[in-house]
């Protein structure tokens, strides 16, 4: 188990190819990378700290997830048990039944999946796009809630070769 | 359902239904194969 929250542990940390706990990559990852985050603001279990000191599902952990995974990276998101009986706390459940809810639905985007040649990109409304492909396909991940009935990915065209973009399966 | 069309250097996804938030906090669609 790696605290780093006093960012003690650099070195550590560097050969354990973990890098910052918040934020997100910048580049394509040459190596599978994980970013390792508490889903609240301790790694373990803290009784001080109530659901609006965990880190938000939909505007934080899943958007870092799913850009991690589009650039070569993983996710590895610490829970931590509650004293006592040793159970997750509600506040933590909710958020890995969140991310449950969304991969039992899309998770072929994302598992067994690896990078796209572009990382990402942004809808013509601001939303951002992420890239995944495996073989035989790309798949591109809307992040949030566009709204219409189309939705304008800028500045990537699928090609344009017979049968491309043909796809549309929609999960 | 969801069509998958390039135009002016974009790529388009046309739904067949006016998106809500259904599929907040992602919409996930395989726009496109690749030439193994």
């Amino acid at each position: 188990v790696v605290n780093d929250r006093w960012q003690t542990d650099l070195l550590f940390r560097r050969l354990m190819g973990l890098r910052p706990a918040r934020g997100s990559f910048d580049l394509f990852l040459k190596r599978v990378t994980a970013r390792d985050p508490g889903v609240g603001t301790s790694y373990g279990y803290n009784r001080q700290e109530t659901d609006a000191d965990y880190a938000p599902f939909e505007q934080t952990l899943f958007p870092d997830f799913v850009s991690a995974v589009a650039k070569n990276g993983r996710l590895l998101l610490h829970v931590g048990p509650a004293g006592g009986g040793g159970q997750i706390p509600p506040e933590q459940r909710s958020r890995l039944e969140a991310f449950g809810a969304w991969l039992d639905a899309n998770g072929e985007a994302v598992t067994g999946t690896r990078p796209y040649h572009v990382a990402g990109a942004t809808t013509a409304d601001g939303l951002p796009v992420w890239f995944t492909q495996a073989p035989g396909r790309v798949n591109a991940v809307v992040v949030g809630r566009p709204t219409g009935a189309t939705v304008r990915i800028r500045g990537v065209s699928c090609p344009r070769r017979a049968g491309a973009c043909s796809a549309t399966a929609a999960w | 359902v969801v069509t998958v069309r390039p135009s002016g250097g974009s790529t388009v996804l046309t739904f067949d239904h006016e998106l809500d938030g259904t599929y907040a906090p992602a919409v996930a669609v395989q726009i496109g194969s690749v030439r193994r």
